[in-house]
């Protein structure tokens, strides 16, 4: 009787635990949500609601030609170098995953130990590289850059995942002719699926999300991606907080629509690089 | 049979060029020529340069920047690390098993990561700035008194960038224990109940030992993430005020840049990469020897 009181309590608490934890992490994205609406005399209250919603800080927005090719950059890069790096990836991987030789062994540990390689380290000799290839404010550039800095969680993923899948697939394969790349391409490549989606969403949000490589290498107002276009445009509108808010309302749209939509591969992605790391 | 096997590993080895290539190009090659340029006084642009020894490594333990730079990265480190385990761990516990709506709270809390870390500090100054949310509110209780420019105190703005840091990553680290937490079979627990342990002791006899492996890629993460921790302090506080904020990726950044000195700007680079790689190395080695199979 007493242990089942003490089950009630402990319940409740979990639950109020949960729900406050939650409500603070939402408070500030409900905030700028809301104020995104908001008059720029009623921005000066910020505990107040606004009266009627006021679309102006938006429009400020969606005219600042700067954030609005940001979003075409923003998917052009993310989108290109993600999609080398599965490609590259997924193909190296079955290498790896297969062959026992140690020269594959050690492939596998040269590409990971990079992931403790923090990029800042190394600010001065990516810039040079850059500038010595022509690529200085080149979206190519920061393309190439973001797609070699995403390997190696690639080898990681699909390395683990192709040693699920059994050899005898690629015997079968074999024996019926399949030459190598028809036996990845037809055979392997459409079985990675999963491990594809999940490396492919955790990337892209890896990618989306950069500042600091963008800021390193793009100059060019038309080049810009969303990370350095919203930082152009806050410093552009230092005290307009309306206008700012508005501005990151939009700029976490992308990233939240595709969340909702990849949930699924998100969390196995995350996952199945921490049981194998 | 000989012949085909031969074929099949040089096409093993083919396929794995282009990976390599583009590795190496953007970030093995920058490795090791941060670490030549560390040794020279190259400004960036001339197109000569000599080298200088160790100078520049000499310099470096006698840069005030960057010791008060490396002594901010390491309190934000440390602090976002340790409250951060705690959170990630607890909301995990807290979560798993049976609980009504756990799928949309799990959302609520991944949330945050899915967002970048400059749209995310900035959605937070809404809060700390002077007549932010935060003083407003406390104005609006009568507890004038506590009223704090949070981001404008070298003091507070220490823990303001830490809070950020913690409510932004908390979410990922939960995911990455509540895995962890599901894997372990229930039968284990079963066995511990007959035998008379209490939640606590299950807690620390039986899932702790069992999830040190989400211990481990929980800590990997969180120290190479805050370690280089850059976008945060840039955009939310410039390094200010008198550079209470400022991260050793920043005095990187802003000798690089700033000053135009490359050289040394490199070797600073070299240091913290060798800082990095000591600690995530033993970090590793310690925490692995935890690790309990089942």
């Amino acid at each position: 009787m007493q242990n089942d009181r003490g089950n009630k309590l402990f319940t409740f608490l979990k639950y109020a635990l949960v729900i406050t934890g939650s409500v603070i992490v939402a408070i500030p994205i409900l905030y700028i949500l809301i104020s995104g609406f908001k008059t720029s005399y009623e921005i000066s209250q910020p505990l107040k609601f606004p009266a009627s919603p006021n679309f102006d800080n938006f429009m400020k927005v969606i005219n600042n030609k700067t954030v609005m090719f940001s979003f075409a950059n923003s998917f052009i890069i993310t989108g290109v170098s993600v999609f080398i790096d599965v490609i590259l990836c997924s193909i190296a991987s079955y290498s790896i995953g297969r062959s026992n030789k140690k020269i594959f062994v050690f492939l596998y540990l040269f590409f990971l130990s990079a992931m403790m390689i923090p990029a800042v380290a190394n600010l001065t000799s990516i810039y040079s590289i850059i500038y010595q290839l022509g690529l200085k404010d080149t979206r190519l550039g920061l393309i190439l850059v973001e797609a070699s800095m995403q390997i190696p969680m690639g080898i990681l993923l699909f390395t683990g995942f192709i040693k699920t899948i059994p050899k005898e697939l690629d015997e079968a394969a074999s024996l019926d002719g399949c030459g190598y790349f028809r036996r990845f391409f037809q055979i392997i490549f459409p079985l990675l699926k999963p491990i594809t989606f999940s490396y492919a969403t955790i990337a892209s949000i890896q990618v989306w999300n950069d500042f600091l490589m963008p800021l390193l290498i793009l100059s060019d107002n038309n080049k810009k991606p969303i990370t350095l276009a919203i930082y152009g445009f806050v410093n552009e509108h230092g005290a307009d907080y309306g206008a700012i808010y508005a501005s990151l309302i939009i700029a976490m749209i992308p990233p939240i629509l595709f969340f909702l939509f990849s949930q699924k591969y998100l969390y196995s992605g995350i996952t199945a690089g921490s049981v194998k790391g | 049979m000989l012949k085909k096997l031969k074929s099949e590993t040089s096409y093993q080895l083919l396929v794995t060029i282009p990976a390599l290539v583009l590795f190496i190009a953007f970030t093995y090659y920058p490795l090791i020529s941060t670490l030549r340029y560390s040794f020279t006084n190259w400004n960036g642009f001339k197109s000569t340069y000599d080298f200088v020894g160790f100078d520049n490594f000499i310099k470096i333990f006698k840069d005030q920047d960057v010791g008060s730079s490396f002594y901010n990265t390491i309190y934000f480190a440390v602090f976002s690390i340790l409250i951060g385990i705690v959170l990630q761990l607890g909301l995990a516990v807290l979560l798993y098993g049976k609980f009504k709506g756990k799928k949309f709270f799990r959302a609520i809390f991944y949330m945050p990561c899915v967002i970048s870390q400059l749209v995310a500090s900035l959605t937070w100054l809404g809060f700390f700035q002077y007549s932010g949310v935060i003083n407003e509110t406390l104005v609006s209780l009568g507890l004038s008194v506590l009223v704090h420019d949070w981001i404008g105190n070298p003091e507070s703005v220490k823990n303001v960038l830490i809070f950020i840091n913690i409510w932004q990553w908390t979410g990922y680290g939960m995911v990455i224990y509540l895995a962890g937490l599901t894997a372990i079979p229930l039968d284990v627990y079963e066995s511990a109940r007959i035998d008379g342990a209490n939640n606590i002791q299950q807690f620390f006899k039986i899932t702790l030992p069992l999830i040190m492996q989400a211990v481990t890629i929980n800590l990997f993460i969180g120290i190479t993430g805050a370690m280089k921790i850059f976008d945060m302090p840039f955009v939310l506080t410039k390094g200010g005020p008198i550079g209470a904020s400022k991260m050793l990726s920043m005095t990187i950044y802003d000798n690089a840049f700033l000053y135009q000195r490359f050289g040394y700007s490199s070797a600073i680079g070299v240091v913290f990469f060798l800082f990095i790689a000591t600690i995530t190395v033993v970090q590793i080695v310690v925490t692995r020897k935890r690790e309990v199979e089942y």
